[in-house]
């Protein structure tokens, strides 16, 4: 029932970057709200189904919701109106992927039923949609090179964000997987050093204000290099084969 | 001297560290796809450690654990570099009067030493734990280690009785065992459960899985797997967390 309700909310997503290309404002914010609302119902579905348990294999449908979520909350206004379509595009192009391509089902596990893999979870989800947005907007601040008015230190600080919650993300999962089986790595699961990998990437990015000779424009180029990162490491993975998304129960 | 302070110079150089960060985000990435394609290589650290890992896995499928040595030397430099990069802008920190609120200057470092702590309790956990999977039975006592003995004295398993995760029915929910600890210096009870280790001196009690899984399974046994590691190192990476947290709020927040 939640895949259905996340196609729906997909083709109000794909509505509002349509509208938002052609320059219909109102419709746009409509349908893009919309679309929130419907993945919001298809996200309490999931929790709802898995409670006290935490559905750690099913991403998918809480990506463009918290995407769609933190550019509302973290952009200004006047941020938001110049990304408009950068947003739409992004949370279009999510929903279209994993609606198209969602993963198998797998079933929440006893050993989920901890805050800490609730902490885990979400965190990772909220934090590497920190970076994302940072990534659209130096993306958007490099096509149009005479903008100002997007600042460096909007995209910054959604970087340290993003570290903050990722940080939090692994710490969780260090002692969940410290409680559970005494040691604070699993070394059989791969997307351990997925997220290691793009936590240092970051890490690397903050540390970059150090090197006298990068500049802005190179320090943009980064973190559209990162959206790649984010890609391989964090969204692909989430995908499964190609399905013909259902709308009718 | 002089030798030795080009040295320290040149190993908290910055570009040094930024190099090293790249190299091993390159690595894992490598060790990514070596991980995804062949976990059972690699999963066995948690079990024999890291020192018999690398004499018998490590070493015959060197073709693919290669990136781990790797990664470990790189991990190494890096806390090197970390240190005393660290140091040299702490000490910049603490003895200059230009920086007005020293505590915040200082939650970076802070956040850097707290990530030495926590490899080296990595590392103590990998390179001295000692690690037994048993099982229990009830009232049957089993010697793990020479001065650690364990029984089961009682198990309860709460089942899903309810509708909304349909997946469940019937099935457990959670398991509590009471534990009964024996060592020379003296006899303690602890309660343990999925999510709740038992921390008794310097062993920790994982409960790893238990038995009867459904409720009306009448002709399984009751019995418990547990996973009793003797570690040494949970108290430094632990304090390690704690303290990046700190340095991390300090960061954010002010």
């Amino acid at each position: 029932m939640e895949r259905l309700f996340f196609n729906w909310a997909c083709i109000f997503y794909t509505l509002s970057y349509l509208t938002a290309l052609l320059r219909k404002k109102t419709l746009c914010y409509f349908s893009f709200f919309l679309g929130i609302f419907i993945n919001l119902i298809s996200v309490s579905i999931c929790l709802y189904h898995s409670l006290p348990l935490v559905p750690v294999f099913q991403k998918s449908p809480f990506i463009p919701l918290v995407f769609a979520i933190v550019s509302i909350f973290f952009t200004k206004k006047e941020d938001r109106n110049i990304l408009t379509i950068y947003i739409t595009g992004t949370v279009c192009f999510l929903s279209i992927l994993y609606s198209l391509f969602p993963k198998d089902y797998y079933l929440p596990f006893l050993q989920t039923k901890t805050v800490f893999a609730f902490l885990f979870f979400i965190c990772a989800i909220i934090g590497i949609n920190f970076y994302l947005l940072a990534g659209i907007m130096s993306l958007k601040k490099l096509i149009s090179k005479d903008l100002i008015d997007l600042g460096q230190s909007t995209i910054n600080k959604a970087i340290i964000w993003g570290i903050f919650f990722q940080t939090i993300s692994m710490f969780s999962g260090e002692i969940w997987s410290y409680i559970i089986s005494g040691s604070p790595i699993v070394f059989k699961d791969a997307s351990v050093l997925a997220y290691t990998s793009i936590w240092f990437y970051y890490i690397g990015f903050l540390h970059l204000y150090l090197l006298k000779k990068i500049n802005i424009y190179q320090k943009n180029i980064f973190l559209i290099t990162g959206i790649v990162i984010v890609f391989l490491f964090f969204l692909y993975p989430e995908t499964g084969p190609f399905t013909i998304p259902g709308l009718l129960p | 001297m002089n030798c030795i302070k080009n040295l320290w110079n040149i190993m908290g150089n910055i570009y040094i560290s930024v190099y090293l960060i790249l190299f091993i985000i390159i690595d894992l990435s490598i060790g990514y796809f070596f991980i995804k394609n062949y976990p059972n290589i690699f999963s066995k650290i948690n079990d024999i450690g890291l020192i018999n890992w690398i004499n018998t896995y490590g070493l015959s499928y060197i073709g693919y654990t290669f990136w781990f040595f790797l990664f470990l030397i790189l991990l190494f430099l890096f806390s090197i570099n970390m240190f005393i990069c660290t140091t040299q802008k702490v000490n910049q920190i603490l003895t200059s009067n230009y920086y007005k609120n020293r505590l915040t200057r200082l939650s970076p470092h802070i956040m850097h030493y707290a990530v030495i702590f926590i490899l080296c309790g990595f590392l103590v956990n990998y390179l001295f734990s000692d690690t037994k999977t048993v099982i229990l039975i009830p009232n049957k006592k089993i010697k793990v280690f020479n001065d650690l003995s364990l029984s089961l004295k009682n198990l309860h398993i709460r089942y899903y009785m309810g509708n909304r995760l349909s997946f469940l029915d019937k099935k457990a929910l959670s398991c509590r065992a009471k534990i009964k600890i024996q060592s020379p210096k003296k006899t303690v009870y602890k309660s343990i459960s999925i999510n709740s280790p038992g921390v008794y001196w310097i062993y920790t009690l994982h409960l790893r899985d238990f038995s009867p899984k459904t409720k009306f399974a009448m002709s399984s046994k009751k019995y418990i797997l547990l996973t009793v590691k003797k570690d040494y190192g949970i108290y430094i990476y632990l304090s390690g967390t704690l303290i990046f947290i700190f340095g991390l709020f300090i960061y954010v927040m002010i």
